[in-house]
């Protein structure tokens, strides 16, 4: 499949007119039309074609290296597209200004470098045409007169290669139609994705539970069955400062509203935080002293996400967002440029909070008549309020039992109530639940909360590391002015949850620190100029690039060469070949060596007759040939050898 | 686990693999490439205008697919294949081709189809790809393209596709067909495709036709100095049936009278008339020199090419020995012991080689199987000559219990060139690389 004239020259300049590089183009396109008016071609052994490859293989990396640095990702693919031609060009332009029609295909694969029989060979014009065109596509100019052009380009190329047996009259019209199809093909396809941009979000949705992350409603898994799974994914780092104790559970969100298993959080809307500097934000509109403070590390997944706090928090700082909302109920939530969120929270133990309100006592309908049994076993409205979270936290750790396995006892019954009074196991959630509920049976303001457990320090990252399985929830009261955290949740649950550990797990953790290191390295270096970095990626591209360049091997034969000829006189390769002697000889007597003649098959005219003679001259020029060109050379022995075949040469024509 | 799970797989990828090769013309794999490429560049419409080759190319492959589809032929064809052939050695045959259709047909093609054997597990774990140590690490972990050489390989041979520039309605025309086999034994074509490019020259108009036929692909062969095999003519009891009558025959020797057991076509009918009770013809046995081809295919560590080698040495030393005066006995072990006699008529050269045509290396049995059954026949060579496949412990104990038996024995140990002087005087080293060589020097 050989490109027809003025083809790839054609591809060029439509490229050059998409990407608005029309100059480089027309002398990219000029440069290649001209190599077919010379006669002259310039013979390219393999291996220098094989050094032009890797060199445009290393500049289409650095030129990856660059865009991706630069640009966005979508937009530094485009880029590269564009400027792929140009990078290429060369690798084309040897093969039209070679002395052959193809390039060897071990010249783009190192597999077919490294075997070396049945050579195969590749013309590059059609799949250059092919990457002119893509990298024309991302200029997204003139989309009518573009497809026009493609259309033409690719009618051009099918044409050279048709089944000619066809009436051209018949091609044309089919390839007219196809043409036609195509373009309106195109138009639906961009309808079609319009469609699918506008019915997406609906679909993902009502697919994806997003509940975990949602701020407004928290769906449980009580009441279904199974067993809960969840990942060791690490989620948040916490580091405290000098020996301050980390706390030990971090809020991500609280829920006031329970139906049919969900909790929802029914407060106002979300509202902006005030910030005192760029990355400094008030929690509260009267911030209390604060004796304890945290750093956060959090990993979000769509540069948006609720904070995960400790209970108390009044302030954070050291947080670059584009916005920080909080509502009523204490949840806050961020929107980043960035997947990183790194983060420092001052807090207090006794949180002040907002006042409750009716809708923290309220009871689902029908749970109050089915909760008076536990809370008059326990005389719960007789205690005094500070004293209820204690007796609760007894009950659940004296009567109750921690489990991942999702069962049911009573299906009649509501799985909290069923877990209160028949299956007394569960998770989390269950007790977080159960606590809430007989707390506001008992009169007492309460909320479910949802977030981290922090108990997993990791020695390889010198901090807290918090997992998804650390996922929690607990109760807070609202006792004496002060909301309190009251966790029933045995404390076994720690110990039962780590057995969801896996092998992998530690490997997984390393490749997560090695990610973060990555991540960290590449936000701190955005701010500045990308190209003072490049300096350091060259370095290593340049050595791979000299080592594909094929100079390990010259080294490992000159140290070869060193090793073999460090007892020999150095002679300058082969220069005082012995079998000079011989060529003198017959030189004085007027016989000379045409230039095209190598030396062996002057011997071999010459000593044609003689039979004898030919074996000698034959063992000599061997041994002549491997002295002069053989990189590894003779030995001092083969030398003498040589030396002593051209004496005997000598020997019988005098 | 992983690699297990790709093997398993390895079929469908082949057989995907297969149908693009055979349904896309070059010019198709360029469009159908083009498309991919921007099919997934354009994967956004807004972005660039991707998209539009996309389509462009989806809209000119449909309509070559389609067409394709309406290349529907009906010929009928008679394959002339001779019964054997060398491997690596090219040959020619024709496939006859009638068209008793109204309709003409230009540019078609013929490709014969071999029939496709999928190699078990074992069979490619023991495999040996010599294409192998230069692929990449994936390549060489996943194995798929070893798979591949080993099904092509197991298929046997190179079949260079003919042309019909143009079939005209009624006519019939032989079709040359060149095929180089790549191993011995058997090879089986299961049909033959006749295949014309579409309009736009892009997808192949494929139709399948099934014509079984086969052909035994005989050991390779190389010219061997001429061979003195050592030894004088050793009694062969009872003699060697069937025989020709050249040279020494079976003579008659004396009377005596009936013993159970005796064959009916023995009894002296008139001896019997004149003493009254049945008396037979007894023959003196005769005296041959009979030659022993051991072939060892005792393969444990051994590469297939070693034992490709030894098969292709014992096929050269059989059509180099004289079958005319001397018998030869081939000897190698199987499921069961073989034991082939060729020479003075009984039969000829050409039939020992399709018996080494066959041979199977076997991995599991001891070698012990083979000593036995030559020494059970020792008795009976005047010499012998062994093709080895290596020189441990139990080949040499072989080799010189033949030579202390009285039977002069000719080791020959193929190796890929490593056992250097573990051999010494006994045994004569063969390197696969070096067979026509070292054949000549014996």
């Amino acid at each position: 499949m050989k490109a027809p004239s003025l083809f790839i020259a054609t591809s060029l300049l439509v490229w050059g007119w998409q990407v608005e590089q029309v100059g480089l183009a027309v002398s990219f396109a000029l440069l290649l039309e001209a190599s077919r008016l010379f006669k002259w071609q310039w013979p390219l052994p393999d291996k220098v074609i094989y050094r032009l490859v890797d060199a445009c293989a290393f500049l289409l990396m650095v030129l990856a290296c660059t865009v991706f640095f630069q640009n966005p990702p979508a937009k530094a693919l485009f880029t590269l597209l564009q400027w792929t031609p140009v990078v290429l060009f060369p690798v084309v332009a040897i093969q039209y200004f070679g002395n052959r029609d193809r390039l060897p295909l071990a010249a783009l694969s190192l597999q077919h470098r490294r075997c070396t029989q049945g050579r195969q060979s590749i013309d590059l014009s059609y799949p250059y045409f092919v990457i002119c065109l893509i990298a024309a596509s991302t200029g997204n100019r003139a989309a009518i007169v573009f497809y026009l052009a493609v259309a033409s380009l690719w009618t051009w190329a099918l044409w050279q290669h048709r089944n000619t047996r066809h009436n051209p009259g018949v091609w044309a019209a089919l390839i007219l139609m196809a043409a036609s199809g195509g373009y309106l093909g195109h138009t639906a396809l961009i309808q079609l994705q319009a469609t699918l941009m506008e019915e997406m979000p609906a679909w993902l949705l009502a697919w994806f539970d997003n509940s975990a992350t949602d701020p407004y409603q928290r769906s449980t898994a009580m009441g279904t069955i199974g067993r809960l799974k969840q990942s060791n994914r690490i989620v948040l780092r916490i580091a405290n400062d000098g020996h301050e104790r980390v706390p030990e559970l971090l809020q991500r969100a609280s829920y006031n509203l329970f139906r049919h298993n969900t909790w929802f959080a029914a407060s106002d809307a979300f509202k902006d935080l005030s910030t005192t500097t760029a990355t400094q934000w008030q929690l509260t509109s009267s911030p209390q002293e604060t004796d304890h403070s945290v750093n956060i590390l959090q990993t979000t997944y769509n540069n948006s996400g609720l904070l995960p706090l400790p209970f108390g928090a009044q302030q954070i700082s050291h947080l670059s967002a584009k916005s920080l909302q909080r509502n009523a109920l204490g949840t806050v939530k961020a929107h980043t440029d960035t997947r990183l969120l790194h983060y420092r929270v001052d807090y207090t133990t006794t949180d002040q909070g907002t006042t409750p309100t009716a809708v923290d006592r309220s009871l689902p309908a029908g749970y109050r008549k089915l909760l008076a049994p536990t809370v008059a076993k326990l005389r719960l409205k007789e205690q005094p309020p500070h004293r209820v979270p204690a007796l609760l936290k007894n009950y659940f750790n004296s009567q109750f039992s921690y489990s991942l396995d999702l069962a049911t006892g009573d299906k009649e019954l509501p799985p909290v109530i069923d877990f209160l009074r028949t299956t007394r196991a569960g998770h989390c959630e269950y007790f977080a639940s159960s606590t809430v509920l007989l707390l506001r049976q008992a009169g007492i303001p309460a909320r479910y909360v949802s977030g981290f457990s922090v108990q997993e320090y990791s020695e390889l990252e010198q901090q807290y590391i918090v997992r998804q399985r650390h996922a929690h929830a607990w109760a807070i009261a609202y006792i004496n002015g002060a909301w309190r955290t009251v966790d029933t949740t045995p404390m076994v649950w720690q110990q039962i949850d780590a057995r969801q550990h896996s092998l992998l797990t530690p490997l997984y953790d390393v490749f997560s620190w090695i990610w973060l290191g990555l991540e960290e390295w590449r936000l701190e270096h955005e701010q500045k100029d990308p190209r003072q970095d490049l300096v350091w990626l060259l370095f290593p591209l340049g050595l791979i690039l000299t080592w594909r360049m094929g100079w390990h091997k010259r080294f490992l034969r000159d140290r070869s060469i060193h090793i073999k000829r460090q007892n020999l006189p150095i002679t300058g390769d082969g220069i005082d070949s012995a079998c000079y002697q011989i060529v003198a000889w017959y030189q004085k007597r007027g016989i000379q060596r045409k230039p095209h003649q190598t030396l062996k098959s002057w011997f071999a005219n010459l000593t044609r007759q003689d039979n004898k003679n030919n074996e000698l001259i034959a063992r000599i020029v061997i041994l002549h040939y491997r002295y002069r060109f053989d990189p590894v050379g003779l030995t001092f022995a083969e030398r003498q050898q040589l030396q002593g075949l051209v004496q005997e040469w000598f020997a019988k024509h005098q | 686990m992983l690699r297990h799970l790709l093997l398993a797989n390895f079929k469908t990828v082949y057989r995907f693999n297969r149908w693009l090769r055979r349904r896309f013309t070059a010019t198709g794999y360029l469009v159908l490439c083009s498309m991919g490429v921007s099919l997934v560049v354009g994967m956004n419409t807004s972005l660039n205008l991707a998209s539009q080759i996309f389509t462009f190319l989806l809209i000119i492959l449909l309509v070559s697919l389609i067409s394709s589809w309406f290349f529907q032929p009906t010929l009928q064809a008679q394959r002339r294949l001779p019964p054997y052939a060398t491997v690596m050695e090219p040959f020619g045959y024709t496939l006859q081709l009638s068209n008793p259709t109204g309709k003409s047909y230009r540019g078609l093609q013929l490709i014969e189809e071999l029939q496709v054997v999928w190699p078990s597990h074992e069979e490619l774990r023991r495999y040996q790809d010599p294409t192998d140590q230069y692929r990449n690490p994936f390549d060489r972990y996943v194995g798929f393209p070893k798979w591949v050489s080993l099904v092509n390989h197991k298929q046997g041979a190179d079949i260079k596709p003919g042309d019909i520039p143009y079939f005209a309605s009624g006519e019939t025309v032989d079709v040359p067909v060149q095929l180089i086999p790549k191993r011995r034994g058997y090879l089986q074509l299961q049909g033959y495709r006749l295949v014309r490019p579409d309009l736009f020259g892009l997808v192949n108009g494929v139709k399948q036709f099934q014509e079984p036929g086969s052909l035994l692909v005989l050991p390779r062969c190389f010219p061997v100095a001429k061979l003195d095999l050592p030894g004088t003519p050793v009694y062969q009891p009872g003699g060697v049936p069937l025989v020709g009558s050249c040279g020494e025959t079976e003579e008659f020797a004396a009377l005596r009278e009936y013993r159970q057991g005796d064959s009916l076509r023995s009894i002296h009918w008139k001896s019997w008339a004149r003493s009254g009770k049945p008396i037979v013809k007894e023959y003196r046995s005769e005296y041959f020199t009979r030659h022993a081809l051991i072939l060892d295919t005792f393969a444990a560590k051994t590469e297939e090419t070693v034992f490709e080698a030894a098969v292709s040495i014992a096929a050269s030393l059989v059509s180099s020995v004289d079958l005319n005066e001397n018998l030869l006995d081939l000897m190698f072990i199987g499921p069961e012991v073989y034991r082939f006699t060729a020479g003075r008529g009984l039969h000829n050269p050409t039939q020992l080689l399709t018996i080494l045509a066959c041979v199977q290396m076997i991995h599991q049995q001891p070698f012990s199987r083979l000593h036995q059954a030559v020494l059970e026949y020792a008795g009976q060579f005047s010499s012998s000559i062994a093709v080895l496949l290596d020189w441990d412990l139990p080949r040499q104990q072989l080799v010189r219990e033949l030579r202390n038996r009285g039977v002069p024995t000719l080791a020959l140990v193929v190796s890929t060139g490593t056992l250097g002087s573990t051999l010494a005087e006994e045994a004569m080293e063969i390197p696969t690389d070096q067979l026509a060589e070292k054949l000549q020097q014996l």
